[in-house]
């Protein structure tokens, strides 16, 4: 895209690809993006960005949650994706902290559970154990996927965020799938079959 | 440098975009028939352009690849297809399934363990299981929302009163995560134990009726049976391959004309192979 940074979007787009495929195949595995170095100077956060370019383009409609530094109009030229409304977006971006109404996004008809809506979110912090991450939801997952049980610690999201996403997942297939990331750019998938408990620690 | 004239991986980013963001979806929802925009290629639909759309947007750089046709690296299909991504992609490739990253495959499931680092793309003629028994595409997307199998279980009972068994030989069906009715694609009933609670993703292509679903690692994958008439795989009578002795692996009836002889060997040449060598590890 950039010649002075010979970024190269089709390596680029593949293997963040490749990683949220793992992840979502393997709810609650942590997997580490690559940064986009053509962005990383701008104030938008690079992983983000990332996750975006690799799915947008003119065929999917976008919202993102919030929207304070037009991040919206950079994804737009970026991609050629349309900004909707969050009730007909096929992808919501959240910022960190944000919790934005889950209930209004589209979880699909019962012939069509596919048209529903992904959320990307930006959270503090994701791993795999919880050491070392203070203030944390420890999640212990279970579903298609997980070998019975898998734990995820996430820190900077909310109990009740998680509980309304539950409420919207509560008539499989219809639901919301969720793509969580963190500052360092690790990256955590939860689909719509997971089960979940969660701890506060 | 590389000097393809075509996008790595022949198939133009929008394409990849379209299929990736489907793939993720199919994932999410274990055995559901996503739809989407299947391109023309240049093979004729129906020879496995929907596994290569997905190898062809899945893969990158560092993968090793395999392909196989009813358990054959070298048969017409298999060849082809590998030549082709090969061609576009400049990847390496492999007949050996523990060196693959990614495997395609048309109507069978290696022999040889897969692993979690590794995913299994199959060629799906036919992805509607329900097509057995309801003509209409709209009334099989209906039954899959109601769970609605009634048909489905009617034909199987059916099968049992005239033949005293289900005489299913391939594309048998099978219940995804106790939710969806899946058609495995057409592989023996050998395999399809192999797709219960696996270390690998599958995902399944069909180009031509422009469908794809997945199977997630760990997914329970149950065969549809009854009580009494219970799910069996393929028995060869005990008789082991010519060629390498297994008695496990999924064999071939051959017959030769010239000394009116019948024997039996391998499905999976590269199993077949190691195996005669030594080279598999049995559990």
């Amino acid at each position: 895209m950039s010649d002075s940074t010979h970024f190269d979007q089709t390596a680029y787009t593949q293997a963040t690809f490749r990683t949220l495929l793992d992840c979502m195949a393997r709810p609650g595995k942590v997997g580490s993006l690559l940064t986009v170095a053509e962005v990383a100077s701008s104030p938008f956060d690079t992983y983000l960005f990332g996750v975006a370019l690799t799915l947008l383009d003119h065929e999917v409609v976008f919202h993102v949650y919030s929207d304070q530094c037009s991040l919206s109009s950079h994804l737009q030229a970026h991609t050629m994706a349309r900004v909707g409304d969050v009730e007909e977006c096929d992808y919501l971006f959240v910022g960190r902290g944000e919790s934005p109404d889950f209930s209004r996004l589209k979880r699909g008809s019962w012939q069509y559970p596919d048209e529903s809506a992904t959320i990307i979110q930006l959270v503090e912090e994701l791993g795999e154990v919880t050491d070392g991450l203070e203030q944390a939801l420890r999640l212990e997952l279970c579903g298609p996927g997980i070998q019975r049980s898998r734990t995820v610690a996430v820190r900077g999201l909310s109990c009740e965020l998680l509980q309304s996403w539950r409420h919207c997942n509560r008539e499989f297939p219809l639901g919301l799938d969720w793509i969580l990331v963190d500052k360092g750019g690790q990256v955590c998938c939860l689909p719509r079959t997971v089960q979940f408990t969660v701890e506060v620690v | 440098m590389t000097s393809y004239s075509y996008n790595y991986g022949f198939l133009d980013e929008q394409t990849k975009k379209e299929i990736r963001r489907k793939l993720l979806q199919a994932v999410a929802i274990p055995g559901y028939q996503v739809p989407y925009g299947s391109r023309e290629m240049p093979i004729a639909r129906g020879w496995g352009t929907g596994g290569l759309q997905i190898t062809l947007s899945i893969i990158g750089k560092q993968d090793t690849l395999k392909v196989i046709d009813q358990g054959c690296d070298f048969s017409v299909n298999a060849c082809n297809l590998r030549n082709f991504i090969a061609a576009t992609t400049g990847n390496t490739v492999t007949t050996d399934t523990a060196e693959a990253s990614i495997v395609q495959t048309r109507h069978r499931i290696p022999e040889e363990a897969m692993r979690e680092d590794q995913i299994l793309v199959f060629q799906v003629p036919y992805p509607e299981i329900l097509r057995w028994v309801e003509p209409s595409e709209r009334e099989t997307r209906r039954m899959h929302a109601e769970r609605d199998y009634g048909k489905l279980w009617v034909f199987l009972y059916e099968d049992i009163v005239r033949w005293g068994e289900i005489t299913l030989s391939y594309r048998y069906p099978v219940l995804v995560n106790q939710r969806y009715a899946m058609d495995p694609s057409p592989i023996p009933r050998h395999d399809v134990p192999k797709l219960h609670q696996a270390e690998t993703l599958f995902l399944f292509g069909a180009g031509r009726e422009k469908r794809l679903y997945a199977v997630p690692p760990y997914t329970e994958v149950v065969p549809l049976q009854f009580e009494d008439y219970h799910f069996t795989v393929e028995n060869f009578g005990g008789q082991p391959c010519r060629s390498c002795g297994s008695t496990s692996s999924y064999l071939n009836e051959v017959y030769d004309s010239e000394t009116n002889e019948r024997y039996f060997s391998c499905s999976d040449t590269s199993h077949c192979a190691k195996n005669s060598q030594g080279a598999i590890r049995h559990e």
